[in-house]
């Protein structure tokens, strides 16, 4: 691999790629920890924005994954830090399991509106509110753009849409803090100590995972589990540096080929 | 009235009001403000429709409604004094079963409840396709998980939107239009609505076809909607006069720059439909 260092770190999608909602992707467990015996840094990057990080450690936990509560970055982490730089009081349209992230950032008198995953609070009403504040001239920050995910019960819409159409209708672009925006890969890396081109990043959304990881000079595999559908791999250029069936072939890839 | 009396020079009239010979009137803040119950006919608007029509000019009316069927819609501007009926309204409802019609299309509908009755001889089972309404609290996010997971299962997915509006202005503050969430739809399933209704050039085109006249032949009289909700100007300061009482205030003399306000109109739109439009500017 030409121009290309060693590798140092891998980042992990979770929801789609380790597992879907309570069940894991056979023999992810066991690829985890052939992983962990190679000399690379990991961290877990996610947008789940419906859970703390609390939650999602739990929830991995149950399914027998080993890992820390300090491997995880989520979009929500990047979003808290984005309100605190900026000292804006938000007006949260995120699930109440995942406002644990923000216990102690002030909510009185909202003068910005922060939307995550939150199929509740995407009620007419509520988007309302959102849209009068914002024509009014608060910022509007999206937690990230997902088009849709999957549930058990199929796909559903992400907050992607709500935030497409809320910039319609304000004229205002959001300011996106998940992935695909580079600065989450970067603030991803930054504690790991390593740079893009020592990284490579495993997920199952080829535009926000894989897509993103790439574009901040990182390589990206692509597993065709949790979101993926046939055909997802030609819709980024440059393509991913590998499609493959799961988290565990990926696996295989980068002990075999990139260390 | 006759139209022969605006070709006068000291009016300071377009020219080309010579080869008018019809009228297409937008409706919603034309002939009428929305509000608390039927809403209220703007003042001059019902007299000005009646001259109108007493006039040699065809006359039809365009608007993108959507929360009520046809048939209740123009029972409600006869009920505030207008003399309309049902075959001069053009809502986008009647347009988009036609299309269904035409396209073999059987749609998946998210509109309000007030519209359903307007698709009742629609074949609705196994929808190919999606229609988006204004549907105000129906736009939940079960409805639109809904109508997103038809999109995404076609493969050849057809999205409609009546209209696209932003917003719309409401007694108790502004609302989300159908354009937001067609936005939604549009980027969660990757692909582009086709609108129905104002501003499509093919609506307008529907609508030209039925008076049988040319664009040149018509002049359009329809307020920006962009202009009219914005937050800086309240209905207040807004005066919607119909075109009719404007040709007889140039005409008496009586019109000054204070007198106006009202005609907005989508310049680049009409520009491409060569239709004639009336500008605020030529009335400085």
């Amino acid at each position: 691999m030409a121009g290309r260092r060693a590798l140092k770190a891998v980042l992990i999608d979770l929801s789609g790629t380790l597992h879907v909602e309570d069940t894991a992707v056979p023999g992810a467990q066991e690829a985890l920890s052939r992983l962990r015996q190679a000399s690379v840094a990991l961290k877990f990057v996610t947008n789940t924005t419906k859970e703390s990080k609390r939650n999602l450690l739990e929830r991995l936990q149950r399914l027998n994954f080993d890992l820390q509560e300090k491997e995880i970055f989520t979009s929500l982490s990047a979003a808290r830090s984005l309100l605190e730089q900026k000292q804006h009081r938000p007006l949260l349209l995120v699930e109440d399991s995942a406002l644990e992230d923000f216990s102690g950032i002030d909510t009185s008198e909202p003068n910005a509106v922060v939307i995550g995953l939150a199929p509740d609070h995407f009620n007419y009403q509520t988007l309302n509110t959102a849209f009068r504040m914002i024509l009014h001239g608060a910022p509007l920050i999206a937690i990230h753009k997902a088009r849709y995910y999957k549930r058990k019960d199929g796909l559903a819409l992400g907050p992607g849409p709500f935030v497409t159409g809320l910039e319609f209708a304000t004229d205002c672009k959001a300011t996106v803090v998940g992935k695909p925006e580079k600065t989450f890969f970067m603030q991803a890396l930054c504690d790991l100590g390593c740079s893009p081109s020592e990284a490579v990043m495993i997920g199952d959304d080829a535009r926000d995972d894989v897509g993103g990881a790439q574009n901040a000079g990182m390589l990206g595999i692509l597993v065709r589990t949790g979101k993926y559908r046939e055909g997802d791999e030609n819709k980024i250029s440059p393509p991913p540096h590998l499609t493959c069936d799961s988290f565990p072939d990926a696996v295989e890839h980068i002990l075999q080929n990139l260390l | 009235m006759r139209r022969g009396h605006f070709v006068m020079a000291d009016t300071g009239w377009p020219g080309c009001a010579k080869s008018l010979k019809g009228v297409i009137l937008d409706m919603c803040g034309v002939l009428y403000d929305s509000g608390e119950g039927d809403g209220v006919a703007i003042p001059g608007s019902i007299e000005a429709v009646r001259k109108l029509k007493e006039s040699d000019l065809q006359l039809r009316f365009c608007t993108n409604e959507t929360q009520a069927t046809r048939e209740r819609f123009v029972a409600k501007l006869q009920r505030l004094g207008f003399d309309i009926s049902a075959s001069e309204v053009f809502p986008p409802a009647p347009a988009a079963i036609a299309v269904l019609k035409e396209r073999s299309l059987r749609p998946h509908l998210l509109v309000h409840d007030g519209l359903l009755p307007e698709f009742d001889g629609v074949d609705k089972t196994n929808p190919n396709c999606v229609i988006i309404g204004d549907a105000a609290e129906h736009f939940s996010y079960q409805n639109l998980n809904e109508a997103f997971r038809v999109l995404i299962g076609l493969e050849k997915p057809v999205l409609f939107s009546l209209g696209q509006g932003k917003y719309y202005k409401e007694t108790d503050g502004l609302k989300l239009d159908v354009g937001v969430y067609m936005k939604a739809l549009e980027y969660a399933c990757d692909l582009k609505a086709e609108v129905i209704g104002k501003p499509s050039p093919t609506f307008f085109q529907s609508v030209l076809s039925d008076m049988g006249l040319q664009s040149h032949e018509v002049c359009q009289h329809r307020t920006h909607s962009k202009t009219c909700c914005s937050l800086n100007s309240s209905d207040n300061n807004v005066v919607f006069m119909s075109e009719w009482a404007l040709f007889r205030k140039c005409h008496n003399g009586e019109l000054t720059r204070s007198d106006l306000v009202a005609f907005y109109h989508d310049l680049s739109l009409s520009t491409r439909l060569g239709l004639v439009t009336i500008s605020y500017s030529d009335y400085k």
